[in-house]
């Protein structure tokens, strides 16, 4: 035996009890009662079962927002994947004060936005489909809002939203679509409320615009500016 | 909430926050009251958004693509953080390897073909099969080998199974008592060691389906998932770790061994973890009033 080895091997603790030094399903099982700042507290120590609890909860409604904001199935899946591994890697800096979901929601509409604009980048092709989505229409103008399917509404949404900026475009979903108030909406895009609100105001109002030009049949109920 | 009155919404939506509040409030009431869709739609035809499509993925999909991301991106940080370092230690690494392969056939006396490179394992008595091992070096050792016995009782799936854990060091200089004859028989047959004493144990039950840590003696730390019980055992994600013996350094637990392990009742399995060390995991599974004496009878 080395001679560091006899300095420092633990003697024989043939005298300890039985001792379960730890069990993943009793772990789990606190992880799931925990709630979403607690989780992250505990991704922060490491904890990577804690990672895997908070992949549970939020996917379906990172994914959602995701997609809404790139329009692209699978490029939402991948943000949705960098917002996790972005979480884990920036652990150490959440701070319990803040709120975990307003956290959590803006590295996820950073990374959508960041993904959006490098594919803008890359290649402008909004043209092609929104001339094709608009003949589309076009011929399908007898059709009502009643039995527009969700998928079309996505890709109306998708061909308008190409004209406004991204941060409308975040903007008005957030807030209009996910249901959330002007204070969060401005923590998780980094804007003031006022700017928020400026967002919110073009942004409708563009839609609104486009809609009425290029599917009248979708906005035949529309009576007219009520807005003072 | 009842149907509000969209027009008044409209015109204070944006005017502080009990007007958003109201607002917010009536798109949720939107979403699931037909009368209010047309009176909405008349004054507000963007909210027909409202009705964007919320796709739904599989979670275990995903939980899968981010560890993966999590392990490509820690392999690419440590392969920057040791590039220069990988080079330079390179050639002097194969020279161990070799050096270390050569000690280990003519300390242990064992036959190192037909097993898994870098990992040998030595069915006593039935076949035996170990995936995805990635032993560790731990530095070279003039002590003799190592070994992490695991007893356990047979069950049916579902039942808790009882396991006693023990790391032991082959050491003819200290013989010592505390292994049960018949594991020490067994580890005798196999290695040229006449005694072995035990350097850490512990106790514990799981079952099928559960992840397990179990923290011997400080220093050794032995880790699994009983993934199938029965008369026969799979251990997913066997692992087994070793802290380092220098406290004032702080460095991360070395893992010495970590593969899939399947076992069968009353048939012996030892793997040799490492060239360069003669350390050895020694796993016997048999039933529990088999082992005398049992660690909690001590």
């Amino acid at each position: 035996m080395r001679e560091d080895e006899k300095m420092t091997t633990p003697a024989p603790n043939t005298n300890s009890g039985p001792r379960l030094a730890y069990s993943a399903a009793d772990h789990h099982r606190q992880l799931q009662e925990a709630d979403d700042r607690q989780l992250l507290e505990a991704i922060a120590s490491d904890d990577e079962a804690a990672l895997n609890e908070l992949i549970q909860r939020k996917t379906n409604a990172l994914v959602q927002l995701a997609y809404r904001i790139v329009g692209d199935m699978e490029e939402a899946r991948d943000v949705v994947q960098l917002t996790f591994l972005r979480i884990w890697d920036h652990r150490d800096r959440f701070d319990s004060r803040w709120s975990p979901n307003t956290w959590i929601y803006r590295i996820a509409t950073n990374l959508a936005i960041d993904h959006l604009r490098s594919r803008q980048s890359r290649q402008r092709h909004n043209e092609p489909i929104r001339l094709h989505l608009h003949a589309s229409a076009a011929e399908k103008s007898h059709r009502d809002l009643a039995s527009l399917g969700e998928g079309e509404v996505m890709r109306i949404f998708r061909e308008l939203s190409a004209d406004l900026t991204d941060k409308q475009r975040a903007v008005f979903l957030l807030r209009e679509v996910e249901g959330m108030p002007s204070k969060e909406v401005a923590e998780i895009v980094g804007c003031r409320e006022s700017t928020i609100r400026n967002h919110l105001f073009n942004a409708r109002k563009i839609l609104r615009r486009l809609l009425l030009e290029r599917y009248p049949e979708y906005a035949r109920l529309y009576r007219g500016e009520v807005e003072s | 909430m009842s149907c509000p009155d969209w027009n008044e919404l409209i015109r204070q939506r944006d005017d502080g926050a009990d007007g958003e509040r109201r607002w917010l409030e009536a798109l949720e009431h939107l979403d699931d009251c037909g009368s209010c869709h047309e009176a909405a739609l008349a004054v507000e035809p963007t909210l027909m958004f409202r009705r964007l499509p919320a796709p739904e993925i599989d979670v275990t999909e995903m939980q899968q693509a981010v560890a993966a991301l999590r392990r490509d991106q820690g392999r690419r940080d440590r392969q920057q953080k040791n590039g220069r370092r990988w080079r330079r230690l390179a050639i002097a690494a194969q020279v161990a390897v070799l050096v270390g392969a050569g000690f280990v056939v003519r300390h242990l006396g064992m036959d190192t073909q037909g097993v898994t490179p870098g990992v040998d394992v030595a069915g006593l008595n039935a076949p035996v099969t170990s995936e995805t091992a990635r032993p560790s070096a731990t530095g070279p050792s003039a002590a003799g080998p190592s070994v992490v016995v695991i007893d356990g009782s047979p069950v049916a799936a579902g039942e808790d199974l009882h396991f006693d854990i023990r790391v032991l060091q082959a050491d003819d200089a200290s013989p010592g008592d505390e292994l049960p004859a018949d594991i020490a028989e067994t580890l005798r047959g196999a290695l040229r060691y006449d005694d072995y004493r035990v350097l850490a144990e512990a106790s514990g039950t799981t079952r099928q389906g559960e992840n397990v840590s179990y923290k011997l003696g400080g220093r050794f730390e032995v880790s699994f998932k009983l993934a199938e019980a029965g008369d026969q055992l799979k251990l997913d994600g066997f692992r087994v770790t070793r802290q380092s013996a220098d406290k004032s350094r702080r460095l991360p637990p070395r893992e010495i061994f970590n593969a899939t392990v399947d076992l069968q009742m009353d048939e012996p399995l030892i793997v040799l973890t490492d060239r360069e060390e003669p350390l050895v995991i020694a796993i016997t599974c048999r039933p529990v009033q088999e082992v005398a004496p049992s660690l909690n009878d001590r």
